[in-house]
C-alpha cells in the first residue's frame, strides 16, 4: 500500500495543544462541580432516582374490573400488534356466560419485549398498558417471563418509590 | 353437464363487462362468472335462494327501484350496475340495518377475521353509528346447542342456517320464530342439533352466530395457514382446507373446500373434528418393542434391522396394506417387498361395508371409513399383483409356514373393522404394526411402529366416486412418526442410518402412477386441486 504523501502540520504533531485542550475542560467541569455541586448532572441511582413521565415506557400492566377480575377478553389483538412476538395468549371459557372469554394464561416474555407500547394501542378494552417499572434485571432467564398474575399486581406499582433527586 | 341442444345463451353487461350466461342464472351469478363481486350474506352456491338480507342490491336499467341480483333472473342485453352510487348507497344502508342491533362483540367473537360484517363494514359501511348502545335489543348469547354455540344476538338472520337444515340434512332443527326487529334464531324445541353436518353451520354462516365448540377461543383466524387437502375419514373423500398455525406447527381446524363434483360445500362431523388423534394420548410417538407382555421404547433401527432379517426368508412373511394408505405408499410397499420375494399381500379394510349395496348416507358419508379402497384396487391392478381378504389370510395361515405379519399404515382410534385380521393370526405369527395410535386391539403386536397420519402426509388417494385427489402434509410428522415410504427404505436397508429420500410421493405419482391411471404425463404441482375424474376401472 503506499502511503499517503500527507503529513499533518507540526501543531498537530506535537499533540500538546490538544491534550491541554482537553485537560481545560476536564478541569473547568471539576470546579464548576466542585464550587456548585447542585448543578450536577448525575444521580446518585439507586438511592436517588429520576422522576420519570407517567407515560414512560415500562413493565406492562394487567387492569382489572371494578369487582378484581381481569378485563382482558383475550382477543389478541396485543398479541397480533406485537412485533417483537413476546405476547403468549391462551383463552378460555369464562365460567360467567356473560363474560364467556377470558385468558386463561397471559405470559409476556420481557427478553422479548421492545417496549414499543403496540400492545397498549391495539388494545379495544383498555386491558394492557404499559406501566413506567423499569427494575426488570433477574438472575435466571426464566424469571423474565411474566405471567398473568404478576403482570395483573403490576397494577399496584406507584410512583412512590421513585423519588425526587 | 352434456345436452345435446345448445342452450342459447343471453348477453349482460355488468359494470361495462360483458358476459354470456345461459338464461336460467341470476344476476348475481352473471357477476360471478364476470369476476365481479357483489356484497351478499344470505346468498349460497349450494343452498336455495332466499333474498333476504338485501346486500346484493344492484342497478338494472328501466328498473324503476334497485334490484336484488341474487334473485333477479338475467335478460338478454340487461345492462347491471353493481357498484354506481346509487347501488353503493342502498349497499351501505342494508349494513347499517344489518348492524344495528348487532352486538359488535368482535374481541370475544370467533368469527373475527373472517366474519362478513367485519368485511363489509370496511369496504361498503365506514359510516358513523347512528344508533345509541341502549336502544339494542337483546337476545340469549352463546347458548349450547350441542356441537355449535348459538349466539342469537351477532345473528343477521340470512337463513343460511336454516335452509341448510332443511335443503341438506333434512332435519329441521333451526328456525327463526317472532317477527321484526324480535326475530330470533332458535332451535326447535330448545333442543340440540341432531344431524352429522353441523360443523358446516359455523361454516356458512356469515357472521358469528354460530360457531364451533371445537374450535372456540382456540385460535384467532388470522394467525391461520389454509392448506388445501382431502378428507381421509371415508371413502367419499372430501375436498378440505387443513388449518395450521405457522408458528406452533399444530393443526387447529379442518374445514371443506368446495367442489361441486364430490361434497360441494359440505363435510361430515367426522372429518371435520376426528383429527384429535394426531395429538392424542394413545398416539404412538417412537417405536416400541412388546415382549412377554412388556413395552419398551425402541429405535426404527432395531425395528428396521430385525425386519431385514426376517426377510432373508420370505416365504414365510404376509404384508398386510390398509387402504388408509396413499396410492403412492401402495406402490412403494409392494413394490418393494416383492423385490425382497415377499409373495402374500392382504388388503385390510372394512370387509363388511365394502359390498355394501348402497354404503351412502344420503349426503355425503360412506360407510367405509377407510379413504383408499380404489386405488387400492387400482393400484394392484396396475401391478399384476394379487391381494388376499380376511378369508385368503386365514387360508395362508393354515398352510402353517407363515411366521411373520407385517400390517402398515393403520390410522386413527377408531379401527375395530381391522381387529379380523389380527385376529385371524395364530399365537405362533409375530405381529408388527405400523399404525398411529396405541389400540387395545393392537395387544399381541410383537413391534408397535408410530405411522405418520394423513396430516403429515402427502400423496393421492382415489375416492368411491373414482377420483384421483392429493393429498397435502399440513404439519410436521409428530415425533419418530413415518411414513410408508420411509419404512420401506428402511426395511430394505435393514438400518436407519440413511434419511429416506425427500419428496418420494412426486416421484412415484410422475413415473408410475399418472401415465397408466390418468393415461396422459401429469405434473405433481399442477394437478387440479378438484381432482381428477378416472375412467371405470375394468
Amino acid at each position: 500500500m503506499k502511503r499517503s504523501k500527507y503529513r499533518l502540520p507540526l501543531s498537530q504533531r506535537i499533540y500538546l495543544i490538544a491534550i491541554l485542550k482537553g485537560m481545560g475542560i476536564t478541569a473547568r467541569h471539576f470546579f464548576t462541580n466542585l464550587l456548585r455541586p447542585g448543578r450536577m448532572p448525575n444521580v446518585g441511582y439507586p438511592e436517588k432516582r429520576r422522576n420519570y413521565s407517567p407515560r414512560f415506557r415500562g413493565l406492562q400492566i394487567l387492569t382489572v374490573k371494578p369487582n378484581g377480575e381481569i378485563r382482558c377478553t383475550a382477543c389478541m389483538l396485543c398479541a397480533t400488534a406485537c412485533p417483537a412476538d413476546c405476547i403468549h395468549i391462551t383463552a378460555a371459557e369464562h365460567p360467567n356466560p356473560e363474560v364467556e372469554k377470558f385468558p386463561k394464561e397471559f405470559n409476556i416474555d420481557m427478553l422479548r419485549c421492545v417496549f414499543c407500547g403496540m400492545c397498549e394501542e391495539a388494545c379495544p378494552v383498555d386491558a394492557i398498558r404499559m406501566g413506567t417499572r423499569y427494575e426488570l434485571a433477574n438472575f435466571e432467564r426464566n424469571q423474565f417471563i411474566y405471567t398473568k398474575d404478576d403482570l395483573m399486581r403490576a397494577g399496584n406499582y406507584t410512583q412512590s418509590r421513585v423519588t425526587r433527586p | 353437464m352434456s345436452t345435446d341442444v345448445a342452450v342459447k345463451k343471453v348477453s349482460v353487461t355488468i359494470d361495462d363487462k360483458k358476459v354470456e350466461v345461459t338464461p336460467d342464472k341470476t344476476v348475481f351469478q352473471a357477476a360471478v362468472e364476470a369476476g365481479i363481486f357483489v356484497p351478499h350474506y344470505c346468498y349460497h352456491p349450494d343452498l336455495s335462494i332466499a333474498g333476504v338480507c338485501r346486500m346484493c342490491l344492484v342497478e338494472v336499467d328501466n328498473a324503476p327501484k334497485l334490484q336484488i341480483s341474487c334473485n333477479t333472473p338475467v335478460r338478454d342485453g340487461m345492462v347491471v350496475r353493481t357498484s354506481s352510487d346509487k347501488a353503493r348507497q342502498a349497499q351501505k344502508g342494508s349494513l347499517e340495518l344489518h348492524l344495528i342491533n348487532h352486538p359488535v362483540d368482535c374481541p370475544i367473537c370467533d368469527k373475527a377475521g373472517e366474519c362478513k360484517l367485519q368485511d363489509f363494514y370496511r369496504e361498503f359501511g365506514l359510516y358513523k353509528s347512528r344508533v345509541e348502545l341502549e336502544d339494542k335489543v337483546h337476545k340469549p348469547k352463546a347458548k349450547d346447542i350441542g356441537t355449535i354455540v348459538l349466539d342469537a344476538e351477532r345473528c343477521i338472520l340470512c337463513t343460511r342456517c336454516t335452509r341448510f337444515t332443511h335443503e341438506v340434512t333434512h332435519t329441521d332443527e333451526l328456525v327463526i320464530v317472532n317477527r321484526g326487529n324480535r326475530s330470533e334464531l332458535k332451535t326447535y324445541d330448545d333442543g340440540p342439533l341432531r344431524n352429522d353436518y353441523t360443523g358446516n353451520l359455523a361454516d356458512i354462516c356469515p357472521v358469528g352466530a354460530l360457531t364451533a365448540r371445537d374450535f372456540r377461543f382456540q385460535q384467532r383466524v388470522w394467525f391461520l395457514e389454509k392448506k388445501n387437502s382431502v378428507c381421509t375419514m371415508c371413502a367419499r373423500g372430501c375436498n378440505t382446507t387443513v388449518s395450521v398455525n405457522p408458528k406452533t406447527k399444530k393443526l387447529y381446524r379442518v374445514e371443506p373446500r368446495r367442489n361441486p363434483e364430490v361434497n360441494k360445500s359440505w363435510i361430515c362431523d367426522t372429518g371435520r373434528w376426528r383429527y384429535h388423534y394426531v395429538y392424542g394420548e394413545s398416539r404412538l410417538r417412537t417405536p416400541e418393542k412388546i415382549s412377554d407382555g412388556r413395552v419398551l421404547e425402541s429405535t426404527w433401527h432395531q425395528a428396521f434391522g430385525e425386519m431385514k432379517r426376517a426377510l432373508e426368508d420370505p416365504s414365510g412373511i404376509v404384508i398386510g396394506l390398509s387402504t388408509q394408505l396413499t396410492n403412492e405408499e401402495i406402490l412403494e410397499l409392494v413394490l418393494s417387498f416383492k423385490e425382497s420375494g415377499v409373495k402374500h399381500f392382504v388388503r385390510i379394510v372394512d370387509e363388511q361395508v365394502i359390498e355394501e349395496r348402497s354404503p351412502w348416507d344420503g349426503v355425503l358419508k360412506h360407510r367405509d371409513h377407510t379413504p383408499n379402497a380404489e386405488g387400492f384396487a387400482r393400484m394392484f391392478s396396475m401391478m399384476n399383483t394379487k391381494f388376499l381378504d380376511c378369508a385368503g389370510l386365514a387360508a395362508l395361515v393354515g398352510e402353517g409356514n407363515l411366521r411373520h405379519a407385517w400390517f402398515f399404515g393403520l390410522e386413527g382410534e377408531d379401527v375395530s373393522w381391522a381387529s379380523r385380521f389380527v385376529e385371524a393370526l395364530p399365537e405362533g405369527v409375530s405381529l408388527t404394526l405400523h399404525a398411529t395410535s396405541r389400540l387395545p386391539i393392537w395387544e399381541r403386536a410383537q413391534w408397535l411402529l408410530p405411522a405418520a397420519s394423513a396430516f403429515e402426509k402427502s400423496g393421492t388417494m382415489v375416492n368411491a366416486l373414482g377420483r384421483l385427489q392429493r393429498l397435502q402434509a399440513a404439519i410436521p410428522r409428530v415425533s419418530l412418526a413415518r411414513d410408508g415410504h420411509a419404512v420401506a427404505f428402511g426395511v430394505q436397508r435393514g438400518a436407519d442410518r440413511d434419511a429416506a429420500p425427500e419428496a418420494r410421493h412426486v416421484d412415484l405419482f410422475e413415473k408410475l402412477i399418472a401415465a397408466p391411471l390418468l393415461g396422459r404425463e401429469q405434473v405433481w404441482k399442477k394437478l387440479d386441486p378438484m381432482g381428477v375424474a378416472l375412467k371405470e376401472r375394468s
